[in-house]
């Protein structure tokens, strides 16, 4: 899910790189000051999320948890994204320095949209479990919609990446869907406040 | 102490899920993808991988000139290799592998650790100075005290000797390739690095904390002469 570096033409990076800064801007805004401590684990959690991978077919996938953390903290993902993505690329070689704008919106924009769209569900206890599924699954899948978008502005056929990066992340979809779920159940059990204050006070 | 409690109590779940999806070392090298090359047999082939456990298969490797000028292009085997034919002289090479979805690795290989690979590689400009004169002297030099000690530059060594020595050292140059080749690709193998370590892993995660405690403190000094007031005196 990482964009490398030297894959992506001038104009696509520069436009990648203003939307993100753009976003990261509109985050900081609305960062809950009082729940940092918060923002850093999840993060931290991010960070080391996507070294868990595992073969599918020609290629390898890995965990990415961008649904779970856009659910917890609403608009603060960006930046706790954003931090955890900088350090990948610069540690781990996890995509390319000059592609982290795009990376950001590829991984961070869908976790900030479905944690929104979803945190209703999460809420209601009978809705909890399936929307938290969903929350998991349906921001890998956006993720994989804005990736296959992005080669094809740089000249991939839209249609052929987004097929093959959906197809190839199905497994990803369901595993992302079903930990996600696992992980609201646990915060709601053991710490229901953790779940609703750093994003409620985005 | 009550403070701790609600901290341990918040932030445990958190802290079990960092430590539950912690990787080991070895898994983690997924989604930067690493490409090296090495010369053998008259050809240059390369290696791509995702991590040790998952090669590239069917990926695009490209091998270009220092130029970024493309020469070949070839597909990665089910073992991530892929070979190229030499190219017409020995010089700064770059290959890269595109193995889909945006991943894309680069690996640099150098003239000098090219130059072997070449049959002509003794008259080639990138060693044919010292390297080859050092050679060519410490061959003939022996021949030399041997047949006529007091006329050493008088005689050109006739024809077929020199295809003797020119084949022998042909001969040699090839099983010395054969036999580096699997240093050559060790060397390559380090160079290009093993992934991210325990010591990246780490270090990262002690950044995030780092920096999120650094606001967190920095916040907590903007906000407490407002919440808490000095007392006056008397």
């Amino acid at each position: 899910m990482h964009i490398s570096d030297g894959v992506l033409s001038a104009p696509v990076l520069a436009g990648g790189a203003a939307a993100a800064a753009a976003s990261l801007g509109w985050s900081l805004r609305k960062l809950p000051w009082n729940h940092l401590m918060e923002v850093g684990l999840l993060s931290a959690a991010f960070f080391v999320a996507s070294l868990v991978h595992f073969p599918v077919g020609p290629s390898s996938v890995h965990l990415i948890m961008n649904g779970l953390i856009g659910a917890i903290l609403g608009w603060a993902a960006l930046p706790a994204l954003s931090v955890a993505l900088f350090l990948q690329a610069l540690l781990f070689q996890f995509g390319g320095l000059s592609t982290l704008g795009v990376n950001i919106c590829i991984m961070a924009l869908p976790a900030v949209l479905c944690g929104r769209c979803f945190r209703p569900l999460l809420l209601r206890e009978k809705t909890r479990l399936p929307g938290a599924f969903l929350c998991g699954s349906l921001s890998v899948a956006c993720s994989g919609l804005l990736l296959a978008l992005f080669l094809a502005l740089s000249g991939d056929i839209f249609f052929a990446s987004a097929g093959a990066v959906l197809l190839i992340h199905i497994p990803v979809m369901i595993l992302e869907g079903v930990v996600t779920a696992v992980m609201v159940r646990i915060i709601f059990r053991v710490a229901p406040e953790m779940f609703t204050s750093p994003a409620e006070a985005a | 102490m009550d403070a701790a409690r609600t901290f341990l109590r918040t932030q445990l779940p958190l802290l079990a899920g960092v430590i539950l999806l912690f990787p080991l070392p070895e898994q983690a090298a997924a989604h930067s993808v690493h490409i090296f090359a090495w010369a053998e047999d008259g050809r240059i082939c390369s290696e791509s991988y995702f991590a040790r456990s998952s090669r590239v298969r069917d990926g695009e490797a490209v091998m270009a000139d220092a130029q970024g000028r493309v020469l070949a292009r070839s597909r990665t085997d089910e073992k991530g290799l892929a070979c190229f034919p030499l190219p017409d002289t020995a010089q700064d090479l770059t290959f890269s592998i595109l193995a889909g979805q945006g991943h894309r690795g680069e690996f640099a290989l150098r003239a000098v650790d090219l130059a072997a690979a070449f049959p002509s590689s003794l008259s080639s400009p990138e060693i044919s100075g010292e390297e080859a004169h050092t050679l060519s002297s410490g061959e003939e030099a022996p021949a030399d005290t041997t047949s006529s000690g007091a006329a050493p530059k008088a005689a050109p060594p006739d024809a077929g000797q020199a295809e003797d020595v020119s084949g022998l050292q042909a001969v040699v140059r090839r099983e010395l390739q054969r036999q580096l080749a699997p240093i050559h690709q060790a060397l390559a193998e380090i160079q290009e690095g093993k992934g991210p370590g325990l010591r990246e892993i780490i270090g990262g995660i002690g950044w995030i904390m780092g920096l999120a405690a650094l606001a967190q403190w920095g916040v907590s000094r903007r906000k407490k002469p407002a919440e808490n007031p000095p007392r006056e005196k008397g």
